[in-house]
């Protein structure tokens, strides 16, 4: 395994993700019907979901980027439904892939900068909606996910420029 | 005032059980985080890119300006409190949003904006579960990260029952994060406007980092409609080069994790309103040293870091922000009149300074402020005055130390600050050996001339057993930080110039020094600056500044042997570790080996502080148990430490645990062990 992907699982597992490391190929036959919501571009594999105040059980979603010196997933949260289902879900699941890793925080800048310059809001997430206001007790689940799955895919991604298949 | 409530703060069993607790985990976590950094590489680097230059500040705002609006956001100039509020608030009524939601933000506290849009008639509904919790109970934050750090379970639990009618076990903290999500999730969907702070604004896309764990900012800048984001003008940066080193120390310094749970890099998508709002920054971009305040990324380490907010929290020893920083920006933002009550409560540790991830010197914009605000009172002054004139000091030292004993009756420390004889007494039988060596000079400070003579004495010798050849100032003389601490502009300059008149030609010296690292500080750092409106005295400071070494430099550079001795262990003074960034330790256990035992926490400090160490006597007592309880841990047989003051206290910390262990000076440990 990278250097880079083995720091990358070792910090997700430290913020409490659970890391699932998997083929291309079975990354195909995940039970996605558990899913309220998948956004999943590689795949071209798009659920949508109505949110609403109750939030959904479990959303799945695709990474564009990973840091390994933090355990970060990089998520274009740009879309607004994508957004509110991954803010608003029990358990937020995110695919990696393998050569999406980079080593450094400031690797993220060229991909930020060019985000940037089109409305955009993108997210860092590492882990689990969490707090330790009350007497510094970390809790998870305060108002976002109170679980986070990774899958990371050791394989190259496929392209994506074909038209979208509904799950 | 501000000593009753400091007072009061130490009985309440709660905080100082979560303050402590708190104060030690974060430090546990901040070590682990920067764990490889070189932390003062990194702080450098975020010290750059935060520089309070007025055109930078200008031409980034304007950068940010072009971009945000080209996103159809719009951008308002606020240019105090008012004005800011005026304009969120009228965001809010067009948008008829009577309820409005809120992720933790500063400088909407220093705007008092909740209680602005209250009297408007919209209900502000702040999101972070400190913040809320904090808002059902009516109170400030005592923290800028942790802001309910002085509530127990049992007091939110209790808060919960009151104002929300929910029943739950004051164990069960699962249950009550659930109560919380519950309520605030409906908060999220009826507001019609979002309010955030922001963490950094990156100049060339008008794009702004929002960090939170919980994930609160996020909802807040998407559920609702409107986003409307309030920052000051000190959190814009040029490019995400810039941000992301901010990035990277932020989260380490102010919990302690690599990175926050969520960044979210927001660039205009929807109704978005900047609110850049001054009160007094862009005046203070100018000023010669507040500036540096600007720096400030709002980490809350110089509060976690500082062993006074360790005692008190943030509800005394701050105002809307709090710790260390909290000082400077509440005489820039707020009332120096406030200001100058939460100057009383520095110790001078330089703790802040120490572990400051953006680079602010706010050990020196403390001691500026405490000089420009004239803090000292008349008590301070008289007693600056009597170290200004070392025939009545001698006088004074002389009568202390006959009723040393009654005064011990009436208050143990204060028998603690009489010595045996003076300096100069014993100077005069001291038989010195003419030596071919170089000359330096040994500058005791008020300490070793009123206190320790003894010290005094066996620093001569020991300078002489290393080769040296000593001189001493002709009369006793101060080094002006006393007069620094307590804000006494006047007797400072008095002090500094006669300083610099008495040590006359460094030029014949190899080196100065001292015995006492606050003296090395005030010497190196501060004189040249205090004799700043006599150019004659100013050229003379710069020249013996850097002669100036304590006594562990010099034996860190000679490195003369040690015999073996009992089991000591060794005691960091602040002004050496934090402010010198020197520390005698690594050499001081390489010649002792296994008898030396270090101390837990090396950088703790004992609380001493000068005249903090009267002035605010329970809370300096309070810090000092602390230290003296790892002291006794040790088992050594003695203490040793480079600072009269340091000693001091510990000296009358360990008698008040009636503990036997000695306290020694470095220099008369090193006398007594040479080989």
């Amino acid at each position: 395994m990278k250097k880079k992907t083995a720091l990358f699982l070792k910090e997700s597992e430290g913020v409490g993700n659970e890391n699932i490391v998997l083929e291309r190929e079975e990354l195909e036959s995940l039970p996605f019907d558990e899913f309220g919501f998948i956004e999943l571009p590689s795949l071209k594999i798009r659920k949508e979901a109505s949110i609403g105040i109750e939030g959904i059980s479990k959303a799945l979603i695709e990474a564009q980027l990973a840091v390994a010196e933090t355990g970060t997933v990089v998520v274009d949260d740009s879309d607004e439904s994508a957004r509110l289902a991954a803010s608003l879900c029990d358990e937020l699941h995110v695919v990696v892939y393998e050569d999406r890793i980079v080593g450094k925080l400031e690797d993220t800048r060229k991909y930020l900068k060019e985000k940037a310059s089109q409305p955009a809001f993108i997210a860092f997430i590492t882990g689990a909606s969490r707090t330790a206001d009350i007497e510094r007790v970390l809790t998870t689940g305060v108002h976002g996910p109170e679980k986070m799955v990774v899958y990371l895919v050791k394989e190259k991604r496929v392209d994506k420029r074909k038209g979208k298949r509904k799950a | 005032m501000i000593k009753e409530k400091a007072k009061e703060k130490l009985k309440d069993a709660t905080l100082q059980r979560n303050l402590s607790s708190f104060c030690r985990a974060f430090k546990a976590s901040w070590e682990k985080a920067y764990g490889k950094w070189d932390f003062h590489k990194l702080r450098e680097e975020v010290s750059a890119v935060k520089r309070p230059e007025k055109e930078r500040i200008k031409r980034r705002f304007e950068a940010f300006k072009k971009n945000a609006e080209k996103h159809g956001a719009k951008v308002y100039q606020a240019k105090d409190a008012e004005d800011a509020c005026r304009y969120i608030a009228s965001v809010c009524r067009k948008a008829r949003s009577n309820v409005v939601v809120k992720s933790k933000s500063m400088t909407s506290e220093e705007i008092r904006l909740n209680l602005y849009l209250k009297r408007e008639g919209i209900n502000a509904v702040e999101t972070d579960l400190g913040e809320w919790i904090l808002q059902l109970a009516q109170e400030p934050p005592s923290h800028m990260v942790m802001p309910a750090i002085h509530k127990s379970r049992e007091e939110v639990a209790e808060l919960f029952r009151q104002k929300l009618n929910e029943e739950v076990d004051p164990n069960d903290i699962k249950q009550m994060v659930k109560i919380a999500r519950k309520h605030l999730r409906k908060a999220f969907f009826e507001a019609k406007v979002g309010i955030t702070g922001a963490n950094m604004a990156v100049a060339e896309t008008g794009t702004i980092a929002l960090l939170t764990n919980e994930g609160n900012g996020r909802l807040v800048a998407t559920v609702p409609p409107i986003h409307v984001v309030l920052l000051g003008y000190e959190k814009l940066v040029d490019s995400f080069e810039d941000a992301l080193k901010i990035l990277r120390v932020l989260p380490k310094s102010a919990t302690g994790q690599n990175i926050s749970t969520y960044v979210s890099w927001i660039t205009p998508h929807k109704e978005t309103h900047f609110v850049f709002l001054d009160n007094g920054r862009l005046a203070f971009a100018e000023h010669e040293i507040y500036s540096e305040a600007l720096k400030c990324i709002r980490c809350g380490s110089c509060a976690n870091f500082c062993p006074v907010y360790e005692k008190v929290g943030g509800h005394v020893f701050g105002h809307v922000y709090v710790g260390a920083v909290g000082i400077i920006l509440t005489a820039l933002f707020h009332k120096s009149s406030v200001s100058r009550e939460l100057l009383s409560l520095c110790a001078g540790c330089k703790s802040c300074s120490y572990y400051c991830p953006a680079g602010i010197p706010l050990d020196r914009l403390i001691d500026r402020l405490s000089l420009d605000l004239e803090r000292a009172d008349f008590k301070l002054k008289l007693a600056n005055r009597l170290l200004l004139s070392p025939g009545l000091a001698q006088r004074g030292a002389k009568a202390a130390s006959k009723i040393k004993d009654s005064l011990s009756g009436f208050n143990p420390k204060l028998s603690h600050f009489a010595g045996d004889t003076i300096f100069r007494d014993e100077l005069k039988s001291l038989k010195t050996e003419s030596s071919s060596g170089e000359k330096v000079l040994f500058f005791p400070g008020c300490a070793v001339e009123y206190i320790f003579a003894e010290d005094g004495v066996n620093t001569i010798k020991l300078l002489e057993r290393l080769g040296f050849a000593p001189e001493v100032p002709e009369k006793p003389v101060c080094c002006g930080y006393p007069m620094v601490r307590s804000g006494d502009a006047s007797s400072a300059t008095k002090a500094a110039l006669r300083c610099v008149e008495l040590i006359k030609d460094a030029e014949k010296y190899r080196w100065i020094i001292t015995i006492c690292p606050t003296c090395a500080f005030a010497l190196r750092e501060l004189l040249q600056n205090l004799c700043r409106k006599s150019p004659e005295h100013f050229k003379k400071a710069h020249r013996l500044r850097d002669k100036v070494l304590t006594i562990g430099q010099l034996l860190e550079k000679t490195d003369p042997e040690i015999a073996s001795c009992e089991r000591i262990t060794y005691h960091n003074p602040c002004h050496q570790l934090k402010g010198l960034l020197f520390s005698p330790q690594k050499w001081l256990s390489a010649k002792l080996k296994e008898n030396f035992v270090p101390l837990k926490e090396p950088d703790r400090c004992c609380g001493f502080g000068g005249s903090f160490s009267i002035e605010m006597q329970e809370l300096s007592d309070s810090i000092l148990e602390d230290r003296i309880a790892s002291v006794i841990e040790t088992k050594a047989a003695k203490i040793i430490t480079d600072c009269p003051g340091c000693m001091l206290h510990i000296k009358y910390g360990l008698s008040r645990r009636g503990s036997r262990m000695e306290v020694e000076h470095l220099s008369t440990f090193v006398l007594k062990n040479l080989k």
